[in-house]
């Protein structure tokens, strides 16, 4: 079991990028720097290699949805220092502790909290505040690690810099009192802008960066109501295989198609369904909308023709491939041996499905 | 194998991944996760990594391989953990790297002869109100002066004056380790960390100056309250500025490294110096809370003040002298 894991991963790895074995993204981004590896998507997302061999990738977090962490813990911060001030008046009014004792706590609460928050959540919720938390992001090391203590002192004591350059009130208006000083977050933002991964000062500093990791949603496969796109799907051949990027765009098209008119859906399925339609010989006044969602169905579902074997007599292609029953036969092997061997990996490698009680519930949310 | 078939025959596992997920962490001492707990997650962790290797193979929807990035993620981060503060590291950073560096860091050595030498110059030139006359309030505000000789008009340790006094140490931890950490802070912008160093010398060293006047009579109050706390704290600002100043430093010579790098070399060459200088803050805040405003007599503060100075020495030149072993 083990050794097929592995050799599946090495075969995958060489094909990506030569006879290199992946070493760490360390060695992926300088490798991705001098051009050696094929141009990286365009995107706000950063991939990670696991010690498990695994690429998996995040979503880098913004500057915006930064800024609302930073809002939510600013406010949990005042909230706490009024909600002390009130106890420590309480406790003054009884005057079971003296009031210089009060003032000297909540000033030294103040600055420690202004200091230390970041720092103290961050090593212990491993790279999250409360903020963080509501805005479900997390530093982690550029490796993938969770962050460490020292990185998030570091990062959390290099947030004047990234707040600056501080701005007094005075500069609007002369005559308002001093030390009304507000931060601009400059800094922090051209660093931002400048960097690959929406790094401040402070991430450069310490080498670390906030992803997106939100909560788990259903792996959704979509549900089409319409039986005609079930009936029609019957008849897209067997050995039609959707190609990858085919079946990225019909997944995308169907979570969307709900939210679209009846006009803006045909317009938009007709480039891709108007030559299927044309190549599989069925009615040319098909719907383009119910055309696609049959190949969705026909990509991602399996139909009643795997369950009760291949219709070949349906299959358009089979009129300008084959002419005798040989290159039937031929026919019904390509479109099974596939299946067969991918069903063989699959045993090999992964667990059976252990029993589980709400199954039954969860296949129907799979449908 | 369409889709369908796998993510019914996967979505059991998944979800039980998702049930260890919304568990607490898996920790190393007083884990409230049992061994098979522990198996179990790992073992479903990596069908999970190995259902997303597959993703493609597999042909599954690019929501579903979503779902599985996201999966992983979270497990890859609920699995692996670094080590947060490790003693013996700590040890040998504080009392081996953070000396050594302290001695010949250029950037302490100017950032502590900047905000001693400005400290030391103005002190003298505000003590001295012949020869410089009204140097103080042209630093300070005239009500800034009339503010600080009234805080230090009482005596320190007498039952009415003590709540005063505690609320002004709080303040001063406040306000002196702000500056302190800022001066770290600003640090990668350079001009900031100076500015405030300089200014807050050029502050204290005139306060200090006017205090020690002969004709102000709050100067013997003030003196009682800085002296306990003073080494530390000065000590502190000027180290901390040299650790801002080095990941400026890094910004500007690169010494052959990108400039991302040289930063990044220059943090870690610069993490050990501001560990002590935390230290020195801490020290400085605990002498500031409890000794300074109590009642003690003031010799054992000022026997506090040189056995600290005394200890820093230690620490800075006997302890931070190159050695042989690390030349």
């Amino acid at each position: 079991m083990e050794r097929v894991w592995h050799n599946g991963f090495e075969e995958i790895d060489d094909q990506r990028r030569g006879t290199e074995r992946p070493v760490g993204v360390q060695q992926r981004i300088s490798l991705r720097a001098m051009g050696m590896l094929k141009s990286a998507k365009l995107d706000t997302s950063v991939t990670i290699v696991t010690p498990e061999n695994i690429e998996f990738s995040y979503r880098l977090a913004g500057p915006f949805r930064r800024l609302g962490a930073f809002l939510v813990d600013l406010l949990i911060k005042i909230v706490f220092l009024i909600v002390l001030s009130i106890f420590a008046g309480f406790a003054g009014l009884f005057a079971t502790i003296g009031a210089g004792l009060t003032s000297f706590i909540l000033l030294v609460t103040s600055f420690l909290l202004d200091w230390f928050y970041g720092m103290i959540w961050e090593t212990m919720w491993s790279g999250q505040t409360p903020g963080k938390r509501v805005f479900s992001l997390r530093v982690i090391s550029c490796d993938g690690r969770p962050i460490n203590g020292v990185q998030a002192a570091i990062r959390n004591l290099l947030r004047v810099a990234d707040l600056g350059v501080p701005a007094s009130i005075q500069i609007f208006s002369p005559e308002a009192p001093p030390g009304y000083i507000f931060p601009t977050f400059t800094v922090g933002l051209i660093a931002m802008t400048i960097t690959k991964r929406f790094q401040r000062i402070g991430d450069l500093a310490a080498d670390t960066m906030v992803i997106v990791e939100e909560r788990a949603w259903q792996p959704v496969l979509f549900k089409i109501d319409d039986a005609r796109a079930a009936a029609l799907a019957e008849f897209i051949p067997a050995d039609f295989v959707v190609p990858l990027s085919m079946a990225k765009a019909l997944s995308l098209y169907v979570a969307k198609r709900s939210k679209l008119p009846l006009l803006r859906r045909q317009e938009l399925a007709k480039h891709l369904a108007d030559p299927l339609i044309s190549k599989f010989g069925f009615m040319s006044d098909t719907s383009p909308d119910l055309m696609l969602c049959a190949l969705y169905l026909h990509a991602f579902y399996s139909s009643s023709q795997q369950k009760t074997g291949p219709r070949h007599s349906l299959s358009p292609f089979k009129k300008t491939v084959s002419q005798g029953d040989s290159s039937q036969v031929v026919l019904a092997a390509v479109e099974t041996i596939p299946s067969q061997s991918s069903n063989g990996i699959w045993d090999v490698m992964a667990q059976p499905p252990t029993s589980d009680p709400t199954g039954h519930s969860q296949a129907e949310r799979i449908l | 194998m369409k889709a369908e078939d796998i993510l019914e025959k996967r979505k059991a596992q998944w979800s039980k991944l998702e049930e260890c997920l919304a568990r607490k962490r898996v920790g190393i001492r007083k884990s409230p996760w049992t061994s098979e707990q522990v198996l179990e997650f790992s073992e479903l962790y990596r069908s999970a990594c190995t259902d997303l290797a597959l993703a493609q193979a597999y042909r599954l929807p690019p929501q579903t391989v979503d779902y599985l990035h996201n999966l992983v993620g979270r497990a890859h981060n609920h699995l692996y953990r670094s080590q947060k503060y490790d003693i013996s590291s700590w040890w040998n950073i504080m009392f081996r790297d953070a000396p050594q560096q302290i001695f010949r860091d250029p950037c302490v050595h100017v950032a502590t002869l900047l905000f001693f030498g400005l400290f030391f110059l103005s002190a003298l030139i505000a003590w001295n109100p012949q020869m410089f006359p009204d140097f103080e309030t042209r630093v300070l505000k005239e009500a800034q002066i009339q503010q600080l000789e009234e805080n230090f008009a009482e005596e320190i340790g007498t039952q009415g004056n003590f709540d005063r006094y505690v609320t002004m140490a709080g303040f001063y931890i406040r306000h002196n380790t702000g500056i302190g950490l800022q001066c770290f802070g600003y640090g990668p912008l350079i001009l900031p960390t100076l500015y405030t160093l300089i200014y807050n010398a050029v502050i204290l060293g005139t306060s200090f100056g006017y205090m020690a006047r002969s004709d102000v009579d709050a100067g013997k109050n003030f003196f009682e309250f800085v002296t306990a706390h003073g080494p530390f704290e000065l000590s502190a600002i000027a180290l901390s500025a040299g650790a801002g100043l080095r990941l400026g430093l890094g910004m500007l010579a690169t010494a052959g490294f990108t400039r991302l790098a040289s930063f990044k070399i220059q943090a870690r060459r610069a993490l050990p110096v501001i560990s002590a200088s935390g230290a020195l803050f801490i020290l400085a805040a605990f002498t500031e809370g409890f000794i300074s405003p109590s009642p003690l007599p003031y010799a054992l503060k000022a026997f506090w003040a040189i056995m600290s100075s005394t200890a820093m020495m230690f620490y800075f030149v006997v302890l931070g002298a190159p050695r042989e072993s690390n030349s």
